[in-house]
Order: structure tokens, then sequence, then C-alpha cells
């Protein structure tokens, strides 16, 4: 018997086709856009179809792309590593971006492998994400990836040999459950040049942020560390920072008679948003807090603090950054409520320290988690009073108990625009 | 006239007169140049009726109706409050946008605005386009685009057990709300 089956004569090229006579970049785009699995099943729409998923320059593995309903760990594991390999067989362009994040995915040694693979590729981005177990130890060869110009890693560890010389064209860093030595971090670092995004979240190893980028714009940090130190980042434009611990009144500044408010700020002039997270606002306040910045950040229109009212020298280091920001535009506080307030300082009668500031570019102020104390409520007093153009002012107090109070207050303040709405949202 | 609620806009009005674009259906609509420069092609058109002094830029290969809805984007692109928000927003607004649109419809979308080079909006077709085919069987797609399946039944059974991982799972859903 013959196996032979007798195609259909060829028909003259059909014009009812909506999308296989289109150009390549266009059928890319829309298939990039696909999970690996709806990708590879257009392989059988038609013969033209047959290698288009192929040639596509992005690879992701995830939890929607791979569905293998397995309850075994083991063979979940198993079978995803197979499809993993088989893909790479298959396909037949340069990868530009490959993303492996899969729930069932430990740190295995295939991922040495295709490490090794991609390497010798001109890979440009690379997401890794290992979600259970311990860090991931990355293979040496890794940090070969000479076109990377994005690197995202989740629950690794990073090693790079002593020869490393950086990565010259990386623009975006992303590294989170991290662990790495501060040697390592900060010859990282300042040996990425073209460097413009950084993301650091929960790290381990190193405890001194010292951030040399000249290209720097936008960063993004949360953890534990003892200092961060900006050199060169004359155009970070971004900064989001939270410090997750309480670091208490004890540490003493390690600049001498500058305060960690100055520092920090120097070399960040062009600042456009700035996020102040969890204890950080404590952190600015150890050393001296002048009263205002020695040169403003006329850039500055968007400032959110987490800010204990209570304490003193937090109070102090807001109001110093509110008076070095002439042109705010948007302004969130978040406040919060913690055991021990610093009373170090003399308690400053902060209705007087706020004369003189005029916001006059603000319009937007978010105010969440008060309790109704009395120095919360005078400085929701004093930005009322100082901002002629406010349209909006929202107020989402931490409980329902005393909101009567808290609304009639809200009521009776004057108001320096004559447009502004004052929003009580519910807690 | 192309609209224009935010502050952000007024003050460009005076100093920039809108551009009329004619579409190939004869109809006009004006754009502002601070919200055309998102699109390549026009700003090419632009230096070349900038040459011949007339007031009205043909863009021959777009219909009116698909010309006012890419320049309504457009404007939406550039208020300041468009780029800061987040994934989840963006997602949501461009759900919005393109909700009850048949599938056809966005792929000439999509394909319209790779051809005035917005980039942006090209990539936001395609994604929508993506989404409806997502769940979709291989019968429904070759239906919806008129492909022509000139494989045998054989090669086409060889090729599914090739990738076989791929077809496992099969909860699809061939719903006809996208034709």
């Amino acid at each position: 018997m013959s196996n032979m089956k007798q195609r259909e004569p060829p028909e003259p090229p059909c014009d009812v086709d909506r999308i296989s006579n289109l150009p390549e970049h266009i059928v890319d785009k829309i298939l990039s856009h696909l999970s690996l699995r709806d990708a590879v099943r257009t392989s059988v729409l038609s013969t033209k179809w047959r290698y288009k998923w192929a040639t596509l320059p992005y690879l992701v593995f995830d939890n929607q792309t791979v569905l293998v309903p397995c309850q075994d760990q083991t063979l979940a594991k198993n079978k995803l590593v197979s499809i993993v390999d088989h893909v790479l067989l298959l396909h037949m362009s340069p990868i530009h971006r490959f993303k492996l994040s899969h729930r069932d995915l430990q740190g295995v040694s295939d991922i040495d492998r295709w490490i090794l693979f991609l390497s010798r590729g001109s890979l440009k981005e690379f997401i890794l994400e290992i979600w259970k177990g311990h860090r991931y130890k990355l293979p040496s060869c890794v940090y070969l990836f000479q076109s990377l110009n994005h690197l995202e890693l989740f629950n690794c560890l990073l090693k790079p040999p002593s020869n490393f010389k950086g990565f010259k064209n990386l623009k975006s860093l992303d590294l989170q459950h991290i662990t790495m030595d501060q040697t390592s971090f900060e010859h990282m670092i300042s040996s990425c040049p073209l460097l413009e995004r950084l993301t650091l979240m929960n790290f381990e190893g190193f405890a001194i942020l010292n951030i040399r980028c000249p290209n720097l714009l936008f960063f993004d940090v949360g953890g534990v560390f003892e200092d961060v130190i900006f050199q060169d980042t004359f155009h970070l434009a971004v900064v989001s920072i939270g410090l997750y611990v309480n670091t208490g009144n004890e540490r003493i500044t390690a600049f001498g008679c500058t305060g960690n408010m100055i520092n920090f700020f120097a070399c960040l002039p062009h600042i456009q948003r700035l996020e102040v997270q969890s204890y950080f606002l404590k952190y600015l306040a150890a050393g001296s807090i002048p009263g205002k910045l020695p040169k403003p950040c006329n850039d500055l229109s968007f400032l959110s603090l987490r800010i204990n009212c209570n304490d003193t020298d937090e109070n102090l280091a807001a109001l110093c950054l509110l008076r070095s920001a002439p042109n705010l535009q948007e302004l969130e506080l978040l406040a919060r409520t913690d055991e021990q307030a610093s009373t170090t300082r003399t308690a400053a009668n902060t209705v007087e320290n706020f004369h003189s500031i005029t916001f006059s570019q603000l319009r937007l102020i978010k105010i969440v988690g008060i309790t109704g104390m009395r120095q919360e409520l005078s400085f929701i007093e004093f930005l009322l009073a100082s901002t002629p153009i406010l349209e909006r002012m929202s107020i989402r107090p931490a409980s329902a108990d005393g909101r009567w109070e808290l609304v009639k207050d809200l009521l009776r303040f004057r108001r320096a625009s004559m447009f502004a709405e004052i929003i009580y949202l519910d807690p | 006239m192309a609209t224009s609620s935010s502050n952000t806009n007024k003050a460009d009005h005076s100093k920039n007169p809108p551009l009329t674009l004619r579409s190939s259906d004869g109809k006009e609509l004006k754009i502002f140049r601070i919200v055309a420069q998102q699109s390549s092609t026009i700003m090419n058109l632009l230096d070349l009726e900038e040459e011949s002094n007339t007031d009205v830029i043909p863009v021959s290969e777009v219909d009116g109706s698909t010309l006012e809805k890419l320049i309504e984007l457009m404007n939406n692109h550039t208020e300041k409050s468009f780029n800061y928000l987040g994934v989840k927003e963006r997602k949501k607004f461009y759900n919005d946008f393109f909700a009850n649109w048949k599938i056809l419809d966005v792929l000439n979308f999509g394909l319209v605005a790779n051809y005035l080079g917005v980039q942006v909006i090209f990539d936001e077709a395609c994604q929508k386009m993506a989404d409806m085919i997502k769940s979709k069987s291989v019968e429904w797609v070759r239906k919806v685009f008129e492909i022509k399946n000139d494989f045998t039944p054989e090669e086409e059974e060889d090729l599914k057990k090739e990738n076989k991982w791929a077809y496992e799972r099969g909860d699809l859903d061939d719903g006809d709300d996208a034709i």
C-alpha cells in the first residue's frame, strides 16, 4: 500500500487569505503576543505557517505557556525540561528574548545547559525566575551574555568570576530575592555604563548601595541596607526607596556633619518622582536636617512619603523636603504608626515651621492611614492653606474611629484654593 | 475637530494650528502637530507638503472612520496622565477601546497603525488580536482569516504529534463573538 497521498494540485495564490501573506514582521508581532503554546499550534494552519513560530525571536516558558497538568512534582518538572529542550532544538533563528518562569521549576542543572546554549547566541533579554527552593547559582557562562540589554533574576545567587568585565550593553537590571557579595555588586553596577533602570528587592550579601551610574534614569529599591550613595547620577529622574527595617536612633551617620538628607539629594538634581517608603524617611532624618536643601529639587513633581507624624525627626525631614520642592504637583502622604516615636529633638512647634511655604503648582494630595492625631491634622490644615491651585485632596483614615471629629475638622479648615475638593474615603 | 480635554493641550492651540488630514474617502480630519508626531509617516508626508505649500495632507491608504479612531487614540496618548497609567489600567483602557470589535477590524486597524508608523498602537492591536485568538481552535483561526489548509490529513496528524505538548488540555472556546 502506497504511503504517498496525492496532494491537491496547487491552486493559484488565494487572495482571500487575510493574514498568511502579510509582511513577516507583522505576523511575528502578532505571534509574539501569543503564548508559546498557541504560537506552536499555528504551525498546522497551513504549510506557510509551519515554521513561522520557529523564527520568533522570543521564547517564553511560563505557567500559561506550558500547561503540564501533573500532580507529581518530578514528573511535571521532567515534562517541562523535555519541552524546553524540544523547543530549543526546533527553533530556527536567533533568540533575542528568553524567559523561564514556571512554578515547577527548581534550580535544576538543565538550566545551566540552556544558559550555555544561549550564551553562544546574541541574547538581548534574559529573565529567570526560580519559584521554589534555594537560591539558584547562576553558571559562569551567564556573564558572557555580551549583547544583554535587560536582565531579570528572581531567587538567584550571583557570583561573577573575577575577570568579569560587566555587561556593556545592559540598560535594565532587575534583581529580586538575590544574594551577591558587596564587591561583586559594586563592580557589576559600575561596569554597566549604559544602565538606565535598576530594580533591587530583597537582597542579601551587601548592605551598602553604592550607585555609580551616569545614565541611570529609574531606581527602585526595597530591602534592608545601611546606606545608599549616589555618584554621578545626574539624570536620575524616578526613585522609589523602601527601607524595610527601622534602624532606630542609634545609627550614626558615617559622614561627619552633613546628614543623610543633604547627602542623598546631592547627586539627584533632576529628580522628578520620588517615593519614600517603609522606614526610609527615618534614614533620611539621620544626622543634621537643614531647613531646606542647599539646591532645590526644581524638577520634582510627584512625591510620596511614608511618614510617622508623631516622630519629630521625620516631620523635620518631610518639611525640609517640602520646602525644597517648589514645583511639586502631586503629593501622597501615607501614615505609619510605630511603637516608639523619636523625641531626641526638641519638639518643634510645627505650625511655626509651616510658615512661608507655598505650593504654587500642587494640584493633587492623597492622604492615607491617618488616625486623627493633632500632628496629622495640623499638617492637613497647613496643606490646605498653602495650596492655591489645589484641585483635589483625598483622605482615607486608618479606621472609622473618630471619623466624625475628623470630618468636622476638615470642614472647618480654610482653603487657599477655591476649586479644591476634599474627598473622604472610607477606610 | 480633534478633541482636547486636558489643560496640557491648551497652550499648543494658539501656537500651532492643527494639521488637516484627508482620508481615502475624502473625509478631512484635524490633528495637532504634537499629536501627529507619534506617526512617522505623517511627519514624512508633512515634509513633502510643506514644500508644495498646501494645507491638506492626503492619507490615501486609510479610510475616514479608521483614521478618526486612530487620531482619537493618538490624542489620548499625548495626555500626561496616560503615561503614568499602570499596566493594569492601560490594559483596561485598550480592552475598553477594542470592546466588541470584530477581529478582522482589529487587524485592519493594526495594519493602518503600522502603515502610519504609530508603533505603540500597532503593538496594542496585535496584542488584542492575540488575546482574541488565544483560546480558539486551529479550525476557528483558519475560518476567520480564510486560510486554506494545504496539509494532507496525515501530514497534519504527524505535525501535531511532533508538538504534542502544545495540543494538550484542549479547553478551547470557539465562540463566534469575534467574527
